[in-house]
């Protein structure tokens, strides 16, 4: 089992975790779309870092919110990758980025309503029972819900609940959310499954106004981020924690920085007795 | 189906919005918000074809180059799951809809495959190579090539000439572009027509140099002998860039 701090793999940043030897982030992700049917000088620089690190994968092209019916070609594929790279993990976004036989390469909101908790549920089970693994379903940003009928905390429940996947908590995404549709980032956590939360996100985003804010993953996370990261595990069962930074990416060493300041929270936390306490009530 | 006609309805029109920018009133959407959707994904897609299509985008207007990508966004079903692969289905789109002759640039078809071939070769998957040794005759043993390789054709020299350069310049151009099989990297070498003819020899019937260069002088009507010199400094050339990895054992 994957325990603590990872980090994306991204190909501007390949080569220096390739060749980092000390404060080495925990684990890698990366997704696998980027990295399907790809030989080559990047399939080599994979390979290399598959070999240092354990691995985990966070899927953008699923679309497990679909209205259309699931892309087996697309799934024999990622089977075929998977049985190479062996992921501890498989996530993706509780989200659409295809619709009407077109991909978007983006996440869209789902509609939250009941209708569309049993087509993404049946969708779900159906992807674990293809891939003979669970999926991690992630909580994504959204900008305005989309004739929604119920919150988006309850949602997302019943749809881990019904499908029986597991959950990747983004606690950014919870933060951006709260502040773009004015709620309470702290009690939308407290109504989520959270026994089933197996991997959290943690990122940096973008005010671009002041009543909205954008997931970019282009920017340091926050202080209130860190502070509700604290808040949240000290709620949940230890799993491994993700560090996304996809744009405007710094020098390693700032990236070893936010790595250490999440992993030194987690070390404070789940050491405690006092978290202990708060998860078993 | 479990999900109901209306809500399929309901993201089918965010998804047409995020594509054509058009106007659109979707149920319980804040409508201040919905642009976001249609910058992300837009951004998406023309950061990809600017970054596969560096030259092309040079090569036109900043009008002529985000009309093409606005009309593909907004006409085209992307159908790959895979980004990176996206922007050979723009190409083929730019194609069909004729964008070259609508902007008078008669050679944008070539510069586009010759910008996509470029990444394909770099990043498709492995090939299988088969076993060869290093030393060998090199006109009288079968070569073996790597195989990530393609052989153009093509009527402008966009490999050579950037833009508007290239319109007075059309003719008869032979590129071969390969994957070099220790680094990675993608080369390319001009060709003459007859060596042009003398590689696909090689390449299609697996055969020597020797025979390539004389079915290649029969074609070109040209003296065996005089060819065979021309034709090993190029073989040896080939071998010096990497192209040529070996010599079949058999």
């Amino acid at each position: 089992m994957i325990s603590g701090v990872g980090l994306g793999f991204r190909r501007d940043i390949a080569k220096q975790i390739i060749a980092l030897e000390e404060d080495k982030p925990k684990f890698i992700e990366f997704a696998p779309e980027n990295w399907m049917q790809m030989g080559g000088y990047w399939r080599k620089k994979l390979r290399e870092a598959a070999e240092k690190y354990p691995i985990m994968c966070h899927g953008l092209s699923l679309s497990i919110g679909s209205p259309e019916d699931l892309d087996f070609e697309f799934l024999k594929e990622l089977k075929k990758f998977f049985d190479e790279f062996k992921p501890e993990v498989y996530s993706e976004h509780l989200s659409y980025s295809k619709c009407d036989n077109a991909h978007l390469y983006d996440l869209l909101p789902i509609p939250f309503r009941q209708d569309a908790i049993d087509h993404v549920s049946e969708r779900i089970r159906i992807v674990q029972d293809y891939l003979e693994r669970p999926l991690a379903i992630e909580n994504v940003s959204y900008y305005t819900a989309v004739a929604a009928e119920m919150d988006e905390a309850s949602f997302i429940s019943q749809i881990v609940e019904k499908s029986g996947c597991n959950l990747l908590l983004d606690v950014n995404n919870v933060y951006v959310n709260a502040f773009n549709h004015n709620y309470n980032a702290k009690e939308f956590i407290e109504n989520l499954p959270l026994d089933k939360v197996k991997y959290i996100h943690m990122a940096g985003h973008e005010q671009v106004s002041p009543d909205t804010i954008i997931d970019t993953h282009g920017q340091p996370i926050i202080d209130p981020v860190f502070d509700l990261f604290e808040w949240t595990i000290e709620r949940i069962s230890p799993v491994p924690i993700l560090l996304e930074r996809d744009f405007n990416i710094p020098q390693m060493k700032e990236l070893q920085e936010e790595i250490a300041r999440l992993q030194e929270i987690v070390d404070k936390v789940w050491a405690s007795d006092y978290a202990s306490e708060k998860r078993n009530s | 189906m479990l999900l109901k006609k209306e809500t399929h309805n309901i993201q089918s029109k965010l998804a047409e919005y995020c594509k054509t920018g058009l106007e659109v009133s979707i149920e319980g959407a804040k409508q201040d918000r919905l642009h976001h959707y249609r910058r992300l994904t837009y951004n998406i897609v023309k950061g990809a074809l600017a970054t596969a299509y560096p030259i092309a985008q040079k090569s036109l207007s900043e009008k002529e180059w985000l009309t093409m990508v606005d009309d593909y966004y907004a006409h085209h079903k992307m159908q790959t799951p895979l980004v990176w692969k996206m922007p050979f289905e723009f190409y083929e789109y730019c194609v069909a809809q004729k964008h070259g002759e609508k902007f008078n640039k008669p050679y944008l078809d070539e510069l586009l495959y010759f910008e996509w071939i470029e990444i394909e070769l770099h990043t498709m998957e492995d090939m299988a190579i088969p076993i060869y040794k290093e030393e060998g005759d090199i006109l009288h043993d079968k070569l073996i090539v790597t195989p990530e390789h393609e052989l153009l054709a093509f009527e402008y020299p966009v490999h050579k000439f950037k833009g508007d350069e290239l319109i007075d310049k059309k003719g008869s151009y032979f590129v071969l572009i390969f994957r070099k099989h220790d680094t990675g990297a993608v080369r390319f070498i001009n060709l003459s027509a007859f060596f042009a003819l003398t590689l696909q020899t090689i390449v299609d019937e697996q055969t020597t140099l020797e025979s390539a260069i004389k079915n290649s002088s029969v074609a070109f009507g040209v003296d065996y002998n005089q060819s065979i010199q021309h034709g090993l400094a190029f073989a040896n050339d080939l071998v010096a860039q990497g192209f040529v990895l070996g010599f079949d054992i058999l």
